[in-house]
């Protein structure tokens, strides 16, 4: 079914094997922290991604993050149901969100689509301060249960671990089969995809609300990991940090998007010590890989460098 | 047989009509032209007919089903596929990529989908149809070649290509052979005429050029100031007193 070469298979599975023994070969708990936002910040990155694909810029990620983080928190501490649910419908509420608001912003084209979204944001924020005795308002929601069965931060990493492998997957398949294509092709000229009988704003809202359905699910996650949200999570600053990992990665490539992520999240994690010039050098470096490498992580070509390095072991 | 009907079809732009009380049959296998003095409202036209904008007043039918107000997607379904003056391509994909695009139509969105976890038949089956309109345009060399390194002529070609591959009933051409040598321009109409013997298309064609024109097209519609001022056979066309005023001036 997937044509990998043997060479490729075997990194894969060393990569997996590699992620799976993370806690036994680490006791460090910050650094199991450390490995559960990257899991979560590659969901994130990776259904962007495929948004950044057919060629929209969202800036509204983090509202469909906290929708999902909201529903779940709250269908757990108010109503008492148990996560294996609430997970479920944090997606789906998340999902049923971007489909009525796909339906209106989507049709709105380039940098018209980018600006609803970013207000979005800032509507979702404001309702979620707004509304004290629904949200809980500024302070958020608090004492969100974890997972039964999942307590201690080891639990939560195979269970965000899992997560994000099987979206993984299934971006990753839907990037590389002609779903995938069918995006490319929107995004370099959605009018000749619909004059040749691709229901493009049908194919949108499709593509908008799988990629934030799983941005709600992580949502959902992350609530029932960190225990307590706040309308203060879910602002611009999380939508960009997605975006600059997915720029960082090559935009619109899913595998760069997975990259970025992981990058840019251990990256400022090792660099929160220096303070405020943390966010300096987050943005130095992204203009470098703009300037350097226009096309992202992604676009390095991995087997130019294994050359260029056997060269030099000649000479 | 009439494939295309256009019924008295108006449409004004703030209060300039671009095209008013356009009537045009289109048959079966014919190559019919339409030609007019720049600004005569031939593009506003084939924006009517494949959707892009809706005619202010009258009909358009198709194989007699009325079809003004749907969309393009639901007409190229349905058989009538366009192309654009101005090359229009997917520009950052291969030559491949691009003819399959083409043929995601007749397939639907949700094979699409489902392809992506399950490699079904249907997927083969697209590639085998791309490759049989590589193989019939020519392209052959260029299969893997970004599609904007192509020369002017050959993306051209690969415009019509694309449009072949979502299976056209007919045809709208605009403009096709536009800055073409007169070599160029025989090739992209002997494809044409292959395409009309091979696979029963027909086609209505914008040109500017009138050698090819006057030597390919069955039928001509000449259009002027958004009305239709004459139409006819090529050499009815050369002699009407009209046309030459049109494009001569008086």
């Amino acid at each position: 079914m997937i044509k990998f070469k043997i060479r490729q298979l075997l990194l894969v599975f060393v990569a997996l094997v590699g992620v799976f023994t993370i806690p036994l070969w680490i006791e460090n708990l910050y650094v199991i922290h450390l490995s559960i936002m990257v899991c979560l910040n590659v969901v994130f990155a990776i259904s962007l991604a495929l948004i950044l694909k057919m060629g929209n810029l969202s800036l509204g990620h983090a509202a469909y993050i906290g929708a999902g983080a909201y529903t779940s928190s709250m269908l757990a501490v108010k109503v008492g149901l148990p996560f294996w649910l609430t997970f479920y419908i944090a997606g789906i509420a998340s999902g049923l969100i971007a489909f009525f608001i796909g339906r209106i912003t989507l049709g709105l084209r380039g940098i018209y689509f980018t600006i609803t979204t970013f207000g979005l944001t800032e509507v979702f924020r404001s309702i979620w301060i707004a509304f004290r005795g629904t949200f809980g308002g500024p302070s958020g929601i608090m004492n969100i249960p974890p997972p039964p069965g999942i307590e201690t931060k080891v639990q939560f990493y195979y269970l965000a671990l899992i997560f994000m492998l099987i979206s993984f997957f299934v971006f990753y398949r839907l990037s590389k089969s002609s779903f995938g294509l069918l995006c490319d092709g929107l995004r370099f000229n959605w009018l000749l995809e619909e004059c040749v009988g691709v229901d493009t704003s049908r194919m949108k809202t499709i593509v908008f609300v799988i990629a934030c359905t799983f941005a709600g699910l992580g949502g959902s996650i992350l609530a029932h990991y960190l225990g307590h949200i706040s309308p203060s999570i879910f602002t611009m600053f999380l939508s960009t940090e997605i975006i600059v990992y997915c720029a960082i990665g090559g935009l619109g490539s899913i595998l760069g998007g997975a990259a970025g992520a992981v990058f840019m999240t251990v990256l400022g994690e090792m660099l929160f010590g220096v303070g405020f010039f943390r966010s300096l050098i987050f943005g130095i470096f992204l203009i470098g890989v703009i300037i350097i490498l226009p096309g992202g992580l992604a676009s390095i070509n991995w087997n130019m460098i294994g050359r260029l390095m056997q060269k030099r072991r000649i000479a | 047989m009439v494939l295309l009907e256009l019924d008295k079809i108006t449409k004004v732009f703030g209060g300039l009509a671009a095209v008013r009380d356009f009537d045009l049959k289109l048959e079966k296998g014919m190559l019919s032209g339409l030609i007019g003095p720049n600004g005569a409202g031939k593009t506003t036209i084939f924006n009517m007919i494949s959707g892009i904008i809706p005619p202010t007043n009258g009909d358009i039918f198709f194989k007699g089903n009325q079809i003004s107000g749907c969309k393009p997607h639901e007409l190229a379904r349905r058989g009538i596929v366009r192309t654009f003056q101005i090359s229009t391509l997917f520009s950052d994909l291969t030559v491949f990529q691009n003819i399959v695009l083409g043929g995601h139509n007749s397939k639907g969105l949700g094979s699409g989908f489902l392809d992506s976890f399950f490699s079904l038949k249907k997927r083969d089956e697209l590639e085998q149809s791309t490759l049989e309109v590589i193989e019939l345009m020519g392209l052959n060399d260029w299969k893997d070649e970004l599609a904007r390194n192509l020369p002017h002529g050959l993306q051209r070609i690969l415009e019509i290509a694309i449009a072949v591959n979502a299976k056209p009933v007919v045809l709208l051409l605009d403009e096709p052979v536009a800055g073409m040598n007169w070599e160029e321009a025989t090739r992209v109409m002997e494809i044409i005429n292959l395409l009309r013997r091979k696979e029963g298309i027909s086609v209505l064609l914008v040109e500017h050029n009138m050698r090819v024109v006057m030597d390919y097209c069955d039928r001509i519609t000449v259009l002027s100031y958004g009305k239709k001022i004459a139409e006819g056979h090529p050499s009815e066309i050369k002699e009407d007193k009209q046309v030459i005023e049109a494009y001569l001036g008086t």
